[in-house]
């Protein structure tokens, strides 16, 4: 692979499962503050 | 808050939806990084197993937002009106998702982020809408209104789902015709790509009843502090 396509596409999937997993521990936290506050 | 209590908080079904989400969609990375690259696409189409897997789980979570709308309206039940908005969010979050996706994909491949051509508008219309849904939720104070207002948003809101997904037949221009053409029954793709791209789908959909789930507790725990409030 084109090493610097590889890092672009591994960045764009990086950046997904941050959000993915980012929005997954403000829903957890969340459910700490509003149902066990 | 005793251990028990917060066992009820976060049950075995979430815990479950959560395994079977990371394993399914670490399976779905192994297959996306091994498929063969595209003959125009190249490497870029690995950017395609999770874009069009947002795409369509955003489609599914605005239709389960109007199916709980349609069941507020019905039996007047806040859990519905707490169910319907947490399925948009995470709609909201996977459309979110898909632009972005959409975006790094065209960046290379047609030289811009972003251009009004008619499957980006219609996206981008769809989105905007989800975000005047949340609006509208924060304008209105009175529960009860809000929820009724908000349930015939979700409703009006899924209208724009065929037109987005019909755009690259109604009006042909860059953007390419769907990767699993329901109109045409036709997959355009090699079958270990079609894998990569059904396993990563298959995750997402996990991934989203998992958020749905959580989303919904959290929404039933604060409309429950309101009425306290009140």
């Amino acid at each position: 692979m084109n090493s610097s396509l590889g890092v672009f596409v591994t960045a764009v999937y990086a950046a997904t499962f941050v959000l993915i997993f980012g929005y997954g521990a403000y829903l957890l936290w969340r459910l700490g503050v509003e149902c066990e506050g | 808050m005793n251990r028990a209590t917060r066992k009820s908080v976060f049950d075995t079904v979430d815990a479950v939806l959560l395994a079977a989400g990371l394993l399914v969609l670490a399976a779905g990375q192994y297959l996306a990084f091994t498929a063969p690259p595209d003959v125009q696409q190249h490497y870029l189409i690995r950017i395609l197993y999770v874009h069009v897997g947002a795409a369509w789980t955003a489609y599914l979570a605005f239709f389960v937002a109007m199916f709980y709308a349609v069941l507020y309206l019905w039996k007047q039940d806040p859990a519905y009106d707490c169910l319907s908005a947490a399925s948009a969010e995470v709609g909201l979050l996977f459309m979110a998702l898909t632009l972005f996706g959409g975006m790094m994909w065209a960046r290379p491949t047609w030289g811009v982020y972003w251009t009004w051509e008619p499957k980006l508008t219609t996206s981008a219309i769809l989105t905007a809408f989800y975000i005047g849904y949340f609006l509208l939720r924060q304008a209105i104070e009175d529960p009860e209104f809000r929820a009724k207002a908000a349930a015939a948003a979700a409703i009006l809101g899924v209208v724009n789902i065929p037109i987005n997904y019909m755009s690259v037949y109604w009006w042909r221009s860059i953007h390419q015709t769907a990767t699993f053409d329901i109109i045409n029954r036709k997959v355009h793709m090699d079958s270990p790509m079609v894998l990569a791209m059904l396993v990563n789908l298959v995750a997402i959909n996990i991934i989203y009843v998992l958020f749905l789930r959580l989303k919904g507790k959290v929404a039933r725990c604060a409309a429950q502090k309101e009425d306290w409030d009140e």
